[in-house]
C-alpha cells in the first residue's frame, strides 16, 4: 500500500509544476539536498516497516522511532548552528514527553 | 538472529528522518518549497520499486487504494508545509519537533469521533504537553 501512497505524494509535487510555480535553478547543493531528503523519506518508511515486521512489540518501535525530530535538533544545532532559546529548550522537553505519551 | 534487527532498523528510521529535517532546511534556504518538493518527490520515487506489491495492485479494493492514495496526498502536503515553514524562516530544530508533537493531537482528538476509540489518561496528558510545547517552541521573539 505504501507503493500506492507514493503516487499521492507525487501528485502533490505535480500541482506546482502544472500551475507553473516551480522555478528550477542551477543551485546543485539545494536541489541535491531536496532530492536526498526525498530518498531519506522513503528509506525511513521502508526501515519502519521492517522494524514493525521484526520487532516483537509494536508500541516500543512506535515510541522509539517517533523521537526522530530530536535527531533533527541534534543535527540542526551541530551542522546549521541553530540555537534554541531557553523557552524553546523547555518546549523541546514537553514535545518529547508529548510524543512519547501520544505514541503509547 | 532477528532479535536486534528491529533496533537497527529503528535507528535507521531515526537517522533518515532526523537528517531529513536538516536537508529540508538547507534546500529551502535557497530554493522555493514548491521546487524542493519536486526534487524530493523524485528522490522519494527512486526507492518505490522496492515496495512494488507482490500481488496485482488491482487485487486491492478501490476503497483501500483510495485511502492509500489519500494517505500519500496528506503525507505530501505535510512535507510541503514543513518546507514552507522553514522557507519562511522557521528553524529546523523548532519546526520538526513542533509538528511532530502536535499532529498526533489531531489524531487522538478525532479517533473517538471517527473510530469510536476512547481517550486514555496518558493521551490526555500528552495533549496538554503538546500544547505546552507548542506555546514554548513558538516563543521566538520573547527571548531572542
Amino acid at each position: 500500500m505504501q507503493f500506492i501512497s507514493a503516487f499521492g505524494f507525487l501528485l502533490v509535487a505535480l500541482v506546482p509544476v502544472v500551475s507553473r510555480k516551480v522555478q528550477f535553478n542551477k543551485d546543485l547543493r539545494a536541489n541535491g539536498c531536496a532530492l536526498i531528503s526525498g530518498v531519506l523519506l522513503g528509506l525511513g518508511g521502508i526501515a519502519l516497516f521492517g522494524a514493525y515486521r521484526y520487532g516483537e512489540n509494536a508500541s516500543v518501535v512506535t515510541a522509539a522511532t517517533s523521537l526522530y525530530p530530536f535527531v533533527t535538533v541534534i543535527f540542526a544545532v551541530t551542522f546549521l548552528r541553530e540555537k534554541p532559546n531557553k523557552f524553546q529548550l523547555i518546549g523541546l522537553f514537553f514535545a518529547a514527553t508529548a510524543i512519547l505519551l501520544l505514541s503509547l | 538472529m532477528h532479535s536486534l534487527t528491529w533496533l537497527w532498523l529503528s535507528a535507521l528510521v531515526l537517522l533518515s528522518w532526523g537528517a531529513l529535517g536538516v536537508l529540508q532546511k538547507m534546500a529551502t534556504n535557497h530554493i522555493t518549497p514548491q521546487t524542493a518538493m519536486v526534487w524530493a518527490a523524485a528522490g522519494f520515487m527512486l526507492l518505490q520499486p522496492i515496495l512494488f506489491p507482490s500481488g496485482l495492485v488491482f487485487d486491492y479494493s478501490a476503497a483501500n487504494l483510495g485511502w492509500a492514495l489519500l494517505n500519500g496526498i496528506f503525507n505530501g502536503l505535510g512535507f510541503l508545509s514543513l518546507m514552507a515553514a522553514m522557507h519562511k524562516g522557521g528553524k529546523a530544530s523548532i519546526v520538526e519537533p513542533l509538528s511532530a508533537a502536535l499532529y498526533p493531537v489531531l489524531f487522538v482528538l478525532l479517533a473517538p469521533v471517527l473510530l469510536r476509540e476512547t481517550l486514555k489518561p496518558t493521551q490526555a496528558l500528552g495533549i496538554v504537553c503538546a500544547i505546552t510545547s507548542a506555546i514554548l517552541l513558538s516563543a521566538e521573539r520573547q527571548s531572542g
